[in-house]
């Protein structure tokens, strides 16, 4: 599926601004990928992130109303789940152990934002922190 | 006060050169010390000394000061009569030239020109017995004046030369003739110990006064030891007996030869040819004898041994060699057996034969040997013996022995034998010749040793001083007891009178006194040269002397000079200095009292011994104000203030600078005005030629002003310290090397400490460092300082209370010559509140950043969503605008506000509706005020807001007449989670609503900006409902628990 470069990725959401996840949902959802969220706080994430069997990768707004994601995305690295955050801050508003990771600063350009997962997806080793569930690869 | 200075500064001149002379023995040192300090007393920069030469023509620079290379040592000026040196010289006084442009007198050398010589003084330097030795010479490059006390003090400067010089070049030469004499004693033994014999000089005393090394090594003797010593002793006893007779004929005056057995130290006996030479004065007297021996041993061995083998030789003959023969003296005829005729070499048939035979072949002593036998009758029995050499034929230079004895009967007839003994006469001939050429050669090692020894024996008597050679008397243990005249030359015998052989600790007691014993026992013993002067005062003598002593043999040679005359004339050039030094004093004291009249910046005056003025100069005038002749006669009182004469004062300074010596006078005093001055001084007495004060002298400054400014210095440091305190300023002061601080008062608080709580140091200050800072500080202050740059940091001090406050320290070491620090200051500011407020500048930034590029992408995406749903671009471009517009109002209202402000409800609807602008008649708004919104949600709020009115406006009740809107509002407890919630009611009635399938509300959008934003951030709860004669919306949302803010 040429158009779909994302086919069967299944991608977490965490953005609180309606009008941004709602855009970014479609783009995401036009790429073939599995959208889980969107989610817009904290808990909602967690909620999901716990939740969710299989999570190929996410897209994390750092600020969400006020509150920091902090807590979900260290849930997501104890899980192996490779993400990036989407936000207005520089790096080194965030704490150390997130400095490393992706940034994609807003507005978000969507097509380099597919791009993106799409290279994070295919890098991603067989049977990596995905452990119950069997790749569509397989 | 230049007089003063000038004349200390030549006092000051002289004493050096007082003490450099007593400390050097080279004299173009002295000289050299001489010029620069001459130069330094008189202010110029150039000086000289000039040697007059030898011929008296010139004259030689021989030291200097200021010269360019090439004059001293090296410059002569011709003594002629243009010159100002010779002038000088012929005066034998100082000569003056103040403008060499003016001197008619005199030509100057080119080189005083070069240096741009203007003025100069040539002073002569005269040696004792004013005899001109050179000239000093002080020249100036400016024309001067020189006054009389300069001229004075070049002259008592060059008579203070004079015997300077004398006593170094006197030393110089004494040294000089001493060195040639012991020049002279080393060639001597140089010559004698490369002789073959045994060479000594023996005294009358039968001491030995010199050997040659061989004399030496004969006895087995270290070299040097021999002298002084008794032939006795060093021959034994018996050897002495037996050689008394001998030494007793030289020393009688006459010359010795002699032969004799002498026992051999090494064991054996050696045969000895001994000449003993008497040494004969002028007055005819024996001082002693020269001993020349030979060791004749091999030589006389040898002839022993010819003896012996002429004695075989003659026997073997007598056995078979010789010959026999009967000459007849009447017949002329001779019965001669073959051997005979061999022997001469003749051949004869007959017997008897003609002597003639063999007088042909006789040399002429034969021939009148023969003659003679001839010629007188023999005496019966008679034996004859000759012996002669065959002169003529084979056997010519053969030498033959002939014996012979006369018949007892006929005495004519004689028998005798005839044998060769050639070899024995060649080797006696070869005898002779070796015995005279070794006569030759003692002869000439005489009479070169003579020559020697007259040489010395001359310098000796030509010196004016005394020169005396001693030897050392030892007891049984070695050590030196006394020492005993050996050799004086006349002057010291002229002086001494016969000392030689006598004891000169016996006959001068004196020199024990006066440690010249000792001096010369320690030259004996270590062999280094020692030089006194001497105050001797025994025996005959009173008088100074120089003496010099150096090791000879066993003993010491000394040469002594009298220099009592120069002593003399010392201590009266030292009386004439102290003369003029004491002149001087006086001068400078009339001086002083000048000066003090002149001081003006200083009170100084005098009181009698009540505090009555005595003087009153124009110092104390300017100072107190009262003239001289209002306080002459005066009490001191009134120079003080009232309160200190109540207190005595005045008595107690008085009473203090009498015990002490002075008292301190620091204290306000009384200015004839009224005024108080300030004065800092001290009370001293002042003594009369008795001993007793006679008066006080008060010496004082007025430092009135002095302490104004000190005042106000106190007063600018209080204010720093208030500044510092205002600033909330911590200071230390940290003195690295003793490892004391000094904090300011603000520096305890700023670490949590009690002002006072601890004492300060390095380590109370580190221990308050929060620990994560304590280390990357300190490394900090470590750096500072290794790399000599200013500390800076910015670190957290945690107080006991727990509090963390954040200190900004700044900081400089400084460092001794040495490149060590030695103490570091700085300061420190309490930054906590700075950074609090940087922190909070800090979230406020990335909050805005946070809301801006969320808004972007929020009008991206509404740009998206419009577009879309939108026509036409001029329907695209109203209804964006419009949402444009209603994002702008919420950015406004939410950036007024503060960090503690909320938008309320009531605004925010207000705002909306008002920026729909028409008729407002149909809008009713109830609900309560002050219903705040968390800030988060104002936007998605006010959108959907903005929504439902601009779909009233243009389908529902603000678009139509009759329509009506009414917004209620109320808060109400949500039951699931117990937290506040607003209940929001939009109700729109009396609109003409079309028909439900026309889809001309356009509603998809509004409602979807409603149905669904909301409750994804907001967490509301909505419905949205289109009514027959309106919609009717309702938004129940979470929204802040707190009060709102009272406008």
């Amino acid at each position: 599926m040429v158009d779909a470069p994302l086919h069967g990725c299944r991608v977490l959401v965490i953005e609180d601004e309606f009008l941004l996840a709602d855009e970014l949902a479609d783009a995401l959802r036009d790429a073939g990928a599995m959208v889980l969220g969107p989610v817009g706080t904290v808990q909602h994430a967690i909620d999901l992130i716990r939740a969710e069997a299989r999570i190929d990768c996410a897209v994390v707004d750092v600020n969400l109303g006020g509150e920091m994601v902090f807590p979900a995305a260290e849930l997501l690295q104890t899980r192996g789940i490779p993400f990036f955050f989407t936000t207005g801050y520089d790096a080194s508003a965030l704490p150390p152990s997130f400095r490393t990771v992706l940034r994609c600063e807003k507005p978000v350009d969507l097509r380099r934002l597919q791009q993106a997962i799409s290279a994070m997806h295919s890098d991603r080793p067989e049977g990596g922190t995905v452990m119950r569930v069997p790749t569509p690869n397989r | 006060m230049d007089d003063l200075e000038e004349l200390m500064r030549r006092q000051q001149a002289l004493a050096e050169f007082g003490d450099f002379v007593l400390d050097h023995e080279d004299l173009d040192q002295i000289l050299t010390e001489g010029c620069r300090l001459i130069a330094q007393a008189l202010g110029t920069d150039l000086a000289k000394v000039m040697e007059i030469e030898h011929d008296a023509e010139t004259a030689f620079v021989r030291a200097g000061i200021g010269w360019r290379a090439g004059v001293v040592g090296a410059a002569r000026v011709r003594l002629d009569d243009r010159s100002s040196e010779a002038f000088a010289i012929a005066q034998a006084g100082p000569v003056i030239t103040n403008d060499i442009v003016d001197e008619a007198r005199f030509v100057f050398p080119p080189f005083l020109r070069d240096h741009g010589v203007c003025a100069l003084v040539n002073v002569p330097i005269l040696l004792p017995g004013r005899r001109p030795w050179g000239l000093l010479q002080v020249d100036a490059r400016e024309p001067r004046a020189f006054d009389d006390r300069s001229i004075q003090f070049l002259k008592t400067y060059a008579m203070v030369l004079g015997p300077v010089i004398d006593r170094l070049r006197v030393a110089a030469e004494r040294e000089q003739a001493l060195m040639g004499v012991r020049e002279r004693e080393e060639r001597l033994q140089l010559v004698t110990d490369a002789m073959p014999g045994l060479i000594a000089y023996i005294d009358k005393t039968f001491c030995y006064r010199f050997a040659n090394r061989r004399y030496e090594e004969w006895f087995g003797l270290p070299t040097g030891t021999i002298l002084g010593r008794h032939l006795r002793e060093v021959l034994g006893e018996a050897a002495f007996d037996r050689l008394l007779p001998h030494a007793e004929v030289a020393l009688s005056g006459k010359r010795h030869r002699f032969e004799a057995e002498v026992a051999f130290k090494l064991g054996g006996t050696r045969h000895v040819q001994s000449e003993f030479v008497p040494d004969i004065r002028e007055d005819g007297s024996v001082a002693g004898y020269y001993s020349l021996v030979l060791d004749a041993t091999p030589r006389h061995e040898a002839e022993l041994a010819l003896r012996e083998s002429e004695t075989l030789r003659g026997l073997a003959l007598e056995s078979g060699g010789m010959g026999a023969w009967r000459w007849d003296t009447r017949a002329h005829t001779v019965h001669a057996d073959a051997v005979v005729q061999k022997l001469w070499g003749v051949f004869a048939t007959q017997q008897p034969h003609a002597v003639a035979l063999y007088a042909g072949m006789m040399d002429a002593e034969g021939l009148a040997w023969l003659e003679s036998g001839t010629a007188e009758q023999a005496i019966p029995g008679e034996s004859f013996g000759t012996r002669m050499q065959v002169s003529h034929g084979r056997n010519a230079g053969r030498w033959v022995q002939l014996r012979g004895k006369a018949d007892l009967e006929r005495p004519w007839i004689i028998n005798g034998v005839t044998f060769d003994v050639t070899e024995q006469v060649v080797a006696e001939q070869e005898l002779a010749r070796y015995r005279t050429a070794l006569e030759q050669q003692v002869r000439q090692r005489t009479a070169e040793l003579q020559a020697s020894r007259d040489l010395l024996q001359a310098t000796m008597d030509a010196s004016t001083d005394l020169i005396q050679v001693f030897e050392a008397e030892r007891d049984a243990t070695g050590a030196i007891v006394d020492f005993r005249w050996v050799l004086v030359n006349p002057e010291a015998e002229r002086r001494f009178g016969p000392v030689i052989g006598e004891r000169l600790v016996e006959r001068n007691p004196g020199v024990q006194v006066e440690g010249i014993f000792d001096a010369f026992r320690r030259v004996t013993e270590t062999g280094i040269s020692e030089r006194a002067e001497r105050h001797y005062v025994h025996e005959q003598f009173d008088g100074w002397f120089y003496q010099s002593a150096v090791k000879l043999g066993d003993g010491v040679a000394t040469t002594t000079t009298d220099i009592s005359e120069w002593k003399a004339a010392q201590a009266d050039l030292l009386r004439l200095r102290d003369q003029v030094a004491q002149a001087q004093l006086r001068a400078s004291e009339e001086r002083f009292r000048l000066l003090v009249q002149s001081v003006r910046d200083y009170a100084i005056f005098t009181m009698d011994r009540a505090g009555r003025i005595t003087s009153w100069p124009a110092g104390a005038v300017a100072v107190y104000g009262w003239s001289e002749e209002e306080m002459i006669g005066q009490s001191v009182d009134r120079t003080f203030v009232p309160e200190d004469v109540a207190d005595g004062a005045p008595e107690w300074e008085r009473a203090v600078a009498a015990r002490d010596g002075v008292a301190p006078n620091v204290r306000w005093h009384l200015h004839k005005g009224g005024t108080r001055i300030f004065i800092d001084g001290s009370t001293q007495p002042l003594f009369g030629a008795d001993g007793e004060i006679r008066e006080f002298i008060k010496i004082g400054q007025d430092v009135t002003e002095a302490r104004r400014v000190q005042q106000a210095l106190a007063a600018s440091e209080e204010r720093l310290r208030a500044a510092v305190d205002v600033g909330r300023l911590g200071l230390w002061d940290w003195n690295v090397a003793s490892g004391e601080v000094h904090w300011s008062d603000e520096h305890f608080r700023m670490e949590g400490y009690a002002v006072g709580e601890v004492t300060p140091s390095y380590e109370a200050w580190a221990s308050r460092v929060h620990p994560e800072d304590r280390a990357e500080t300190e490394a900090a202050l470590q750096d500072a300082r290794e790399q000599k740059q200013e500390f800076t940091r910015e670190f957290r001090a945690v107080h006991p209370d727990g509090s963390v406050h954040w200190l900004s320290g700044r900081g400089r070491f400084f460092y001794d010559e040495q490149g060590n620090a030695v103490r570091m200051i700085g300061a420190m500011v309490d930054t906590t509140e700075r950074r609090e407020w940087e922190e909070r500048q800090q979230v406020l930034i990335a909050e805005l950043q946070h809301r801006t590029r969320n808004l972007m992408g929020v009008v991206r995406s509404m740009a998206d969503k419009t577009a879309r749903a939108s026509g036409d671009f001029d329907q695209f471009r109203g209804r964006f605008g419009d949402r444009l517009e209603a994002l702008a109002r919420v950015q406004g209202l939410l950036s007024r506000l503060n960090e503690h402000d909320r938008v309320t409800f009531d605004e925010l609807i207000e705002t909306e509706l008002a920026a729909m602008g028409g008729n407002r008649d149909g809008i009713r708004l109830e609900g309560p005020k002050g219903v705040r919104l968390r800030s988060s949600t104002v936007q998605t709020l006010a959108l959907a807001l903005h929504e439902l009115a601009t779909n009233a406006v243009k389908y529902g009740a603000l678009g139509q007449a009759g329509g009506c809107l009414t917004v209620t509002w109320r808060m109400a407890q949500d039951a699931a989670s117990g937290q506040p919630w607003l209940h929001i009611d939009w109700r729109e009635t009396g609109v003409d609503m079309p028909p439900p399938a026309s889809g001309a509300r356009g509603g998809g959008q509004g409602r979807e900006l409603i149905e669904r934003p909301l409750p994804y951030q907001l967490g509301a709860r909505t419905s949205y409902t289109l009514g027959a004669d309106g919609v009717h919306c309702t938004i129940l949302m979470p929204v802040s628990s707190k009060p709102a803010r009272e406008s």
